[in-house]
């Protein structure tokens, strides 16, 4: 119901959108992460591509390389590229990538001898008011870099323009988001996560976002006359036939079928992302008004990270999101050999349960399907007991 | 046994598709680049489909000029709406 026509396997039919646009003189940028300006690469008339980074085939090529200790998110960016198994990779001109974490920084050395790389070099934390003028002078390299590898101008006028349209873009993804508000919510999680594909990965990405928007308004307003209520300030806690989750942690692409698909065949509803491919990367706006080299830094280092120490603001978005979205338990997801994301999940934990008052679930996890079962049974053991 | 609706060839890196891209119009062989389809193979991968009457002119060519091991041909074979591929 959420899904517009023809988007099937979006990530794979992008291939041939991407080929087409190479074809007909386009360039790509190929990124990883949430900290990237994307705004600076569409101002240079580029295309961005998010790259792989969620591929088991991908962690196994990486390994002949890499140590096998580390995270499969860093083995797998790279063994996809190194691989040439990644389309988007083949034809990205560039990498605009960032130092978030000791396994991601040193993988780029070795991924900048595949293809030109800019690494953006993030600053540890948030201190300081020096930390956002050293993220801004980031942002100017890092424009220079663009422009020179490309052979391009960034105007000023094209920025501001790229800055807009992503702003609108991040209120329709808002929208979308705010489907998880609806008790009961009408969407599964097999089809939200095929959704987001879709509009990942569309050739005019603002424009199927825009749509997909819309269709979440039309589902809101079915749902609310069906009887449906819409969540917030913890209305609908408790009430849910399906308990409410809320997923928080590592980027969770790469384990969905083990972890977010079996949440819900164990009866649980997944209604919230408070992960860096979720809610709390869409809240912040890059301010239109003023310099807006500092507001792309600005709005980027709110993505509350766990790689950035002391890392306050994610107890906050965690605490908004679980209150907007009546959510009845959280799930971390932690990736093997994860540091950051593993020693906060001590400190989440303990909020979760202590301060909001709701179950927690860890799982650490691989890409691999070895511990489907172990995975399972836990997941099916929490969910169970919130029924 | 079934006629096959029509032959695909999937190959193991992006390069090589694109040099069989190639070498298919260079020779003005009908054909369409395509995802590789998930019932070949579950992860990412590009794929060229060609008609049955080009078989072995296709693989002639690009036996001759990419290496052992990373191409594979498969035939569709449509029955009831639903296709499916046998490897050669």
């Amino acid at each position: 119901m959420f899904i517009m026509a023809g988007d099937g396997d979006a990530r794979k039919s992008g291939f041939i959108r991407m080929k087409e646009l190479k074809d007909e003189g386009r360039r790509v940028v190929g990124t990883y992460c949430s900290y990237t300006p994307v705004e600076l690469i569409e101002a240079a008339g580029a295309v961005q591509a998010t790259l792989c980074a969620v591929s088991q085939d991908g962690v196994l090529e990486g390994e002949k390389t890499l140590p096998q200790n580390l995270c499969p998110m860093v083995k797998a960016s790279y063994g996809m590229a190194a691989s040439d198994k990644c389309p988007y990779f083949h034809f990205s001109d560039m990498v605009v990538a960032e130092t978030t974490c000791d396994g991601k920084k040193k993988m780029l050395e070795f991924l900048s001898e595949l293809r030109p790389t800019h690494v953006m070099q993030l600053p540890q934390g948030l201190g300081s008011d020096e930390a956002v003028n050293f993220w801004t002078n980031e942002m100017h390299r890092a424009k220079d870099a663009i422009e020179r590898t490309l052979g391009v101008e960034i105007t000023e006028e094209a920025l501001h323009e790229a800055i807009r349209r992503n702003n609108e873009e991040r209120r329709d993804m808002l929208e979308i988001y705010s489907v998880g508000q609806l008790e009961p919510c009408p969407v599964s999680i097999r089809e939200f996560c095929e959704a987001m594909d879709g509009a990942g990965f569309a050739f005019d990405k603002g424009a199927t976002v825009h749509r997909m928007a819309e269709r979440a308004r039309e589902i809101k307003e079915e749902a609310l006359r069906n009887g449906a209520i819409l969540t917030g300030k913890g209305v609908a806690r408790g009430k849910s036939k399906k308990p409410r989750i809320l997923i928080t942690g590592c980027p969770n692409v790469g384990v969905r079928e083990k972890i977010l698909y079996a949440l819900e065949d164990a009866g649980a509803s997944i209604v919230a992302f408070d992960s860096c491919n979720g809610v709390k990367t869409m809240r912040e706006m890059v301010a239109e008004e003023g310099d807006p080299y500092r507001a792309m830094a600005e709005k980027t280092l709110k993505a509350n990270c766990s790689v950035m120490s002391p890392n306050p603001g994610r107890y906050v978005s965690l605490k908004e999101a679980c209150e907007e979205f009546g959510i009845d338990g959280v799930v971390e997801i932690v990736l093997q050999f994860c540091h950051t994301y593993a020693i906060e999940a001590v400190r989440i934990g303990k909020f979760v349960r202590e301060e909001l008052g709701l179950p927690y679930l860890e799982l650490t996890s691989d890409y691999s399907d070895s511990d489907q079962a172990q995975m399972a049974t836990r997941i099916n053991a929490f969910v169970e007991m919130m029924l | 046994m079934q006629d096959p609706a029509y032959f695909i060839v999937s190959f193991d890196r992006t390069a090589a598709t694109m040099e069989a891209e190639r070498l298919f119009k260079a020779r003005g062989i009908d054909h369409a680049i395509m995802p590789t389809p998930r019932a070949v193979q579950a992860s990412c991968g590009l794929s060229i489909r060609f008609s049955p009457e080009d078989l072995e002119q296709v693989k002639e060519m690009i036996g001759a000029a990419l290496e052992e091991g990373i191409f594979h041909f498969y035939q569709a074979v449509k029955d009831n709406g639903h296709t499916s591929f046998q490897q050669m």
